[in-house]
């Protein structure tokens, strides 16, 4: 079942995080050819967190989109139609900034891209991080060591087993009253 | 296959023994009754539920998440913090610097998605809470039955050895060497299979969190659960509570169906964080002025070390010793291994500095060390949302760096060749002869990278209603039939993993509710 809010990327954010995903991730990004699934990732996340939290996000990557038109060398250019030399030093401006905001923006994009890439099966696959194997193997050795004392185990959970009185309470009040 | 009296989105609004009141203008809203209305699934909330539906009182269980079966669990990382954690696990307490918290958001609540650390309150707390506080039947002797029996139902026991992984042995050994302190964790388990995946849903039910243990107990015992179910407000006549309001949680941004539930006694185990939050909404005022304050965090930091030998920090269980050596001092450490998305995540670079630290995930020890801290913070009420401020001391700050020393020692003592730190702009450790640059090193809080999952404090119990915002037994003073059980109640930081603290204090919430007896519900008619 869905736990997630009704919220799609808009098409300038994509692109603003397609474009950094290759600075962030390097360009093994494109050489797996995940790069729009990475972002896909980043969506998925956010439609998780708070929807305040999300604007502040999405205000954030409009912003860092918007000020490399502020660098001369940008020619007036945003951040995702910057070359790739460009673009990098854009991001290190934030990811280096004595401004707070502005570090957080950068540390904040950052592990959105991240936490997206290594999650992304191909790139686990790379890495050889199959817990799903180790989980499938213990989880049956398990079963077949023990099935009998779990399933006893697992009949106690219903038992009856009412409070003994040693446990410590408080003392009812004259009228059922509080404290 | 969902259990009987668990509801969740899909069932509204047909909740069976529920009345639809229609109402001009605006949305029905779906009204219940029952004697006792409990706030939160977890470690608090599904405990007082069980003891009060064995005692024979009629419960309803309102949970803000959802209903995630154990079968549901799987080592899927993000799609895990999507759905079991509240806001994608990314909250912060705000201060300089921040720290980030966790908690869980679904049946079960936190306990769904902790280590699985089972201690006892320290008796050096008990007493402190005793002396200091005030607060009855709360010594270690007193306590005794009440943690057997918390023991008993989670099932509270040692790891079997062959389920212990390469990073807990790399630190178990590194520990012997140095002569410390080292034990084996107890924990909420029976026959671990050491799956690691812990923080994610454990996909065996082999840890006994509360949705195998309390919640099926409760429900067999006659409560009913509401999950997807937000609670806004404690109602109430006078002092007198006499129940709650609150609505369906959608994935639009229109609210659900709203509900009331009128009850004799309300419970609220939302955590530290959201129990003084619905508390505020309620309009709740503590004699005390210290509604909110008092909040502990435990604050957590991890090292991660490299090494030359594979350790696959993923094949073998999460947790498996503590060191102790170091805890009159306050501070535990223990080897946690994350997955490589969380790893990466929190990892203080980017590209191909990244890229090529994230190589070596298989050789990865991932250490983190727990601070019982000296400072408090506080929640706050803002536009009806409970916001955690958090301000780590300077003698904290200078105790995180030790720690975070003495582990880095520990680990180049096992062959460590590199330990990167959670301190940014501090370069990595290459050698045990780096480590006493650190100890001599002024490190700024500010640079410190903070988590933590243990909230605790701010409705804290005690004797004395000018300094305590709830009694001994938790009922919130200057109100009749409100009750705290959860972390909010902690006097103080505790020192250790706080689950099995609050399932004993939930239990004796729930032996005062039952000492009371039905309240007779024509007295809040």
């Amino acid at each position: 079942m869905s736990e997630l809010a009704d919220f799609r990327l808009s098409k300038a954010a994509r692109r603003t995080l397609a474009a950094l995903a290759p600075i962030v991730l390097t360009e093994e990004v494109d050489e797996l050819g995940i790069r729009d699934e990475v972002v896909d990732g980043v969506e998925l996340f956010l439609r998780s967190i708070p929807v305040a939290v999300r604007v502040a996000i999405l205000a954030g990557i409009v912003t860092f989109e918007a000020t490399a038109r502020a660098v001369p060398s940008s020619l007036g250019r945003g951040f995702s139609r910057l070359p790739p030399e460009l673009a990098a030093a854009h991001f290190a401006r934030y990811w280096h900034s004595p401004l707070g905001a502005l570090k957080q923006l950068a540390r904040g994009m950052k592990m959105f891209l991240v936490m997206s890439y290594y999650e992304h099966p191909t790139k686990l696959a790379q890495l050889e991080y199959h817990p799903d194997r180790w989980i499938a193997q213990v989880a049956q050795e398990r079963l077949e060591r023990f099935a009998e004392e779990i399933r006893e185990h697992e009949a106690q959970v219903t038992a009856p087993l009412p409070l003994p009185a040693d446990v410590p309470r408080a003392l009812p009040l004259a009228g059922g009253g509080q404290s | 296959m969902k259990p009987d009296r668990l509801y969740t989105r899909e069932d509204w609004p047909h909740i069976p023994g529920s009345t639809r009141r229609r109402r001009a203008f605006r949305k029905d809203v779906v009204e219940l009754d029952c004697d006792v209305v409990v706030v939160g699934s977890g470690a608090g909330g599904a405990v007082v539920a069980s003891e009060l539906a064995e005692g024979g009182l009629n419960v309803t269980v309102v949970e803000e998440g959802g209903y995630h079966p154990t079968e549901s669990f799987t080592p899927d990382a993000g799609d895990a913090i999507r759905r079991l954690y509240r806001d994608g696990g990314a909250i912060m307490a705000l201060g300089d610097p921040p720290v980030t918290y966790s908690e869980g958001r679904c049946v079960g609540g936190s306990t769904v998605i902790n280590g699985g650390m089972t201690w006892r309150t320290p008796e050096k707390i008990l007493g402190r809470w005793a002396r200091e506080d005030w607060v009855e039947g709360i010594t270690a002797a007193e306590m005794d039955s009440t943690f057997q029996r918390v023991e008993r139902f989670v099932s509270a026991k040692h790891q079997d050895p062959w389920t212990v992984g390469k990073d807990n042995k790399i630190l178990h050994e590194g520990a012997l060497k140095r002569d410390w302190d080292v034990i084996p964790n107890i924990r909420n388990q029976f026959h671990c299979a050491g799956t690691n995946n812990c923080a994610f849903g454990c996909p065996t039910g082999a840890k006994r969190s509360t949705l195998v243990t309390y919640i099926p107990r409760s429900l067999h015992f006659g409560a009913r659960v509401l999950a997807n179910c937000r609670v806004d407000r404690v109602t109430s006549q006078g002092k007198r509570i006499t129940g709650v309001e609150g609505h369906l949680v959608t994935t639009t941004k229109q609210n659900g169906f709203p509900f009331r539930i009128h009850a004799r006694r309300v419970v609220l185990s939302a955590g530290a964080i959201h129990t003084p939050g619905i508390l505020f909404r309620s309009g709740v005022v503590s004699p005390s002025g210290r509604l909110g304050h008092n909040l502990s965090l435990h604050p957590n930091v991890k090292v991660t070390a490299i090494f030359d030998e594979e350790i696959r920090g993923w094949e073998g269980v999460h947790q498996a010793y503590q060191v102790r050596e170091f805890q009159s001092e306050g501070l535990v450490f223990a080897a946690v291994n994350i997955p490589p998305s969380i790893a990466g995540m929190t990892l203080p670079f980017y590209g191909a500095e990244l890229r090529d630290l994230m190589k070596d995930y298989p050789r990865m020890v991932i250490a983190g060390m727990l601070l019982e801290d000296t400072e408090t913070g506080r929640v706050r009420n803002v536009a009806g949302k409970p916001v955690a401020t958090y301000q780590l001391s300077d003698f904290d700050g200078q105790r995180l760096v030790r720690g975070t020393a003495l582990l880095c020692e520990m680990l180049f003592g096992m062959g460590a060749q590199r330990i990167v730190l959670p301190f940014e702009g501090v370069p990595d450790l290459k050698s045990a002869d780096d480590v006493k640059r650190l100890y001599a090193q002024k490190i700024p809080k500010e640079c410190m990278e903070l988590v933590t999952v243990h909230m605790m404090g701010t409705c804290a119990m005690g004797g004395d209603r000018a300094r305590h915002v709830c009694d001994s037994w938790g009922r919130v003073y200057d109100t009749e039939g409100l009750l705290v059980a959860d972390a909010s109640l902690f006097p103080s930081p505790i020192g250790v993993n706080p689950m099995e603290t609050i399932m004993a204090l939930a239990t004796r919430v729930a032996a005062t509710i039952l000492a009371e007896g039905r309240v007779p519900a024509k007295a809040y008619a």
